[in-house]
């Protein structure tokens, strides 16, 4: 049915087939030939994985074509530019089961192969009304279009794969929140100080019986905190997505079939989101965002503040007690520790478990009290004790309480008559404990007492490896020296013999 | 008896040289106690033979993966107190009027004593030799010669006795050492160099692979024994012998092709090749 083309060959018989410079037979159009839905979809996702579908997305076009037999397939057609990029598609659709044909109207001859480097020829034309004429090594084929299927709707259409993977990326994050959980979403973001941009998206009602719009928030998030990660996947109401390309996100934990950076089709200024389950919610445009700050909870004084003129004179001391309250605002890292005597023992024991790191850094101080353990890196490695953060510089307060009133360390130090070089510890009773700064020595130090330890003497090696040259020492012969020799046998001249022979 | 002159003569002469120590000899061994002495070796301590075996372990490691040496033989035995009596015959006491022809005596118990030694049958057993000979041949004596003010005398092995070192600034005493190594001894003694020789040459050609690695030696000169010949014949043996000359300084190795190459007229074809193929295997 199809002759191969030789070497140097001219005249080809196809109409709308000729040779480019490398002698190839080529038309202006490629068509993959591809027996069902689940091929093309594999034939997309093997050849973006790969590649760029940028270049063709141009000319291309996808159509589901019938035989005159009825028989269904589907045509992916793209302008066959060269024969490189030709060949990228003839390796792809070989891969998943396809054909290749290249053409320029409707006559379409198989793509080279190994078999015929040069392409093939066809020499016999079918005489068909039909939108398609295939001709291929083992069949000749007319097809007619049924339907053209768009790439766009179809890339829509696929549902995310289950990918775990994804949820190790690093990277800006999506986070979509139903509208209930929204300003939930925004404090809590706000109170752990994550920097984000939060907006409100609408979509069309999804029936006709509802008559709101459905309303979604939307949050850029540059970095999730990575404690956050497993709460914002798992919350019923929030879906976290991955950007994966300009305009589409697909959510954390699942992956499109499709390369989706391969295929430049979403627009940058809306938005695609991929969920894993209840399909894809596309945005047209993106709604105006904000950041994430401008949302916080304010508190307003219920009455205004008067300003009234009164004379300077000099004010006496109100005598307010130093009070240790619970704290609303967001806890801080806590920096230090007091472990009781009674604890001391686990102290032991956990010292063993410590990272080298958490030892260089963390200095202790021993009194009646307890025992301290402060470290600027935080003493979240030591579940010990009663943790404090350091409110001002050499102030320690116990962790989700403040001071008030919230006076500053001067003022501070002041009242307390500190000394330079002295750190205080409030308790919850607002009773301060004053410790010397220079009492704090490192943990490591403290740890260990004298070893048991045994002085191995040291042998020089060189010595010992020196190769020492026997020395003859010459001593007397004695009286009798040849007492044991005596004379040599007459019958002295013994035979050499072998070894083991004597 | 036996036994404890083999004991002796280990822990006296054998052990030290392989352990770099002072070595002291005994009264001349003979003939007929150097054929039974090997049957004495039972008594020897073990902990000093493994001592000594296991100093001589990196000499054989030089040149083979080895990591036990098999024990002396007793054709090596009387190999042993055969290099004792040469080494005794060189003993300069023997030097008298009235001693001379003792001298002789014990080179001539030595000679004999060596012809009754057989060749080792074995490529280890030539390796296990040589590490043990190759001690023995690395004896040195230390002659001191001590000048004065007023005269000069040389002491052969021995320490020079301290009177003739007090005062050294005002009698302006000089002591000068000298290593004398085991092929020139005999200066000295009542020997001549050319009966000296040739013990020493038949004692070194009863370890040929010995004889092959200090070919370069300038005296006595090596020539080609039936004994080294046989060795380098085997593939082993060949790749052993290149082994032991690769150790062997630049410029020695320089002069090696021509140290080998001197073989006599009477050596058969077979020989001949396995000769040219050691040069070869050298890459000289």
């Amino acid at each position: 049915m199809l002759e191969r083309i030789a070497m140097n060959q001219t005249r080809l018989r196809t109409p709308g087939l000729g040779l480019d410079a490398h002698g190839v037979a080529l038309g202006s159009k490629g068509l993959v030939l591809l027996p069902s839905i689940d091929r093309l979809v594999a034939f997309l996702a093997a050849y973006t994985e790969q590649r760029s579908l940028e270049d063709v997305l141009s000319s291309l076009r996808i159509a589901v074509v019938q035989s005159s037999l009825k028989h269904r397939e589907f045509l992916l057609e793209i302008a066959a530019e060269s024969s490189s990029r030709m060949d990228a598609f003839a390796e792809t659709a070989r891969l998943v089961g396809g054909v290749i044909f290249t053409g320029t109207s409707r006559h379409f001859v198989q793509y080279r192969d190994r078999g015929a480097p040069f392409g093939y020829d066809a020499p016999e034309l079918l005489n068909e009304q039909a939108t398609y004429l295939l001709y291929h090594a083992s069949f000749s084929q007319a097809f007619n279009i049924e339907r053209e299927v768009e790439l766009r709707a179809l890339l829509l259409r696929l549902t995310p794969r289950v990918d775990p993977a994804s949820k190790k990326e690093q990277g800006p994050r999506w986070i979509i929140a139903e509208r209930g959980l929204g300003p939930a979403l925004v404090h809590y973001l706000v109170r752990w100080e994550v920097p984000a941009e939060v907006s409100l998206a609408e979509w069309a009602p999804e029936s006709s019986f509802e008559t709101e719009p459905t309303q979604r928030y939307l949050f850029l998030v540059p970095e999730v905190p990575t404690r956050m990660v497993p709460m914002l996947g798992t919350t019923p109401g929030l879906t976290l997505c991955v950007p994966v390309a300009p305009g589409v996100a697909v959510e954390s934990g699942f992956r499109h079939p499709v390369s989706l950076r391969a295929v430049p089709l979403f627009d940058p200024g809306g938005m695609v989101f991929f969920r894993g389950e209840g399909g894809p919610l596309v945005l047209d445009r993106l709604p105006a965002a904000a950041d994430l700050r401008a949302f916080a909870r304010v508190a307003i004084l219920q009455r205004e503040v008067a300003t009234t003129k009164v004379a300077a004179k000099s004010v006496p001391i109100l005598d307010v007690p130093l009070r240790v309250l619970h704290s609303v605002g967001a806890s801080r890292q806590p920096t230090a520790t007091w472990i009781d005597h009674s604890d001391f023992p686990l102290l032991r024991k956990l010292a063993y478990a410590l990272p080298p790191r958490v030892l260089q850094t963390t200095q202790i101080a021993l009194s009646d009290r307890g025992v301290f353990v402060r470290s600027p890196s935080g003493v979240d490695g030591i579940p010990l004790g009663t943790f404090f953060y350091e409110m001002h510089p050499g102030f320690y307060v116990p962790s989700g309480h403040e001071l008030v009133p919230a006076l500053s360390s001067r003022v501070l130090s002041s009242a307390l008559a500190l000394a330079a070089g002295n750190l205080v510890f409030f308790g919850t009773d607002a009773v301060a404990s004053l410790i010397a700064e220079s009492a704090f020595v490192p943990l490591e130090q403290m740890l260990v007492g004298a070893p048991i330890w045994t002085a191995v003497e040291a042998q020089s090696i060189v010595n010992f490896l020196d190769e020492k040259v026997p020395e003859l020492s010459i001593e007397g012969l004695g009286l009798f020296p040849m007492r044991r020799a005596g004379k040599v046998p007459d019958d002295g001249s013994v035979e050499p013999k072998t070894e083991g022979t004597d | 008896m036996e036994r404890t002159l083999a004991a002796q003569l280990f822990e006296s002469f054998v052990a030290p040289a392989t352990l770099g120590r002072k070595t002291r000899l005994l009264q001349p061994i003979g003939v007929r106690a150097a054929k039974t002495i090997g049957l004495g070796a039972d008594s020897i301590e073990p902990e000093l033979m493994r001592e000594a075996s296991i100093a001589l372990l990196p000499v054989a490691r030089r040149l083979a993966p080895v990591d036990v040496l098999c024990p002396p033989t007793r054709d090596d035995w009387t190999l042993f107190a055969a290099w004792h009596d040469l080494y005794v015959a060189a003993h300069p006491d023997w030097n008298t009027p009235l001693r001379r022809h003792l001298a002789r005596r014990v080179l001539e118990h030595a000679l004999v004593s060596a012809q009754g030694v057989g060749l080792p049958q074995t490529v280890s057993g030539a390796l296990a030799r040589h590490v043990w000979i190759a001690a023995l041949r690395s004896v040195v004596r230390v002659d001191q010669t001590v000048t004065w003010w007023r005269g000069a005398e040389t002491f052969r092995g021995v320490d020079p006795p301290a009177r003739l070192l007090l005062w050294p600034t005002r009698r302006k005493v000089d002591v000068s050492r000298l290593q004398i190594d085991s092929a020139s001894i005999f200066a000295g003694s009542a020997l001549d160099k050319k009966a000296y020789d040739q013990v020493y040459s038949l004692c070194l050609a009863l370890s040929p692979l010995t004889d092959l690695a200090v070919a370069h030696r300038a005296n006595p000169p090596f020539a080609w024994t039936d004994a080294s010949l046989a060795l380098v014949s085997t593939t082993a043996g060949r790749t052993l012998v290149a082994r032991a000359i690769r150790q062997w300084s630049e410029p020695l190795r320089a002069k090696a092709r021509a140290i080998l190459q001197v073989v006599p007229e009477s050596v058969p074809k077979p020989a001949r090749a396995a000769i040219e193929k050691l040069v070869n295997e050298v890459d000289l």
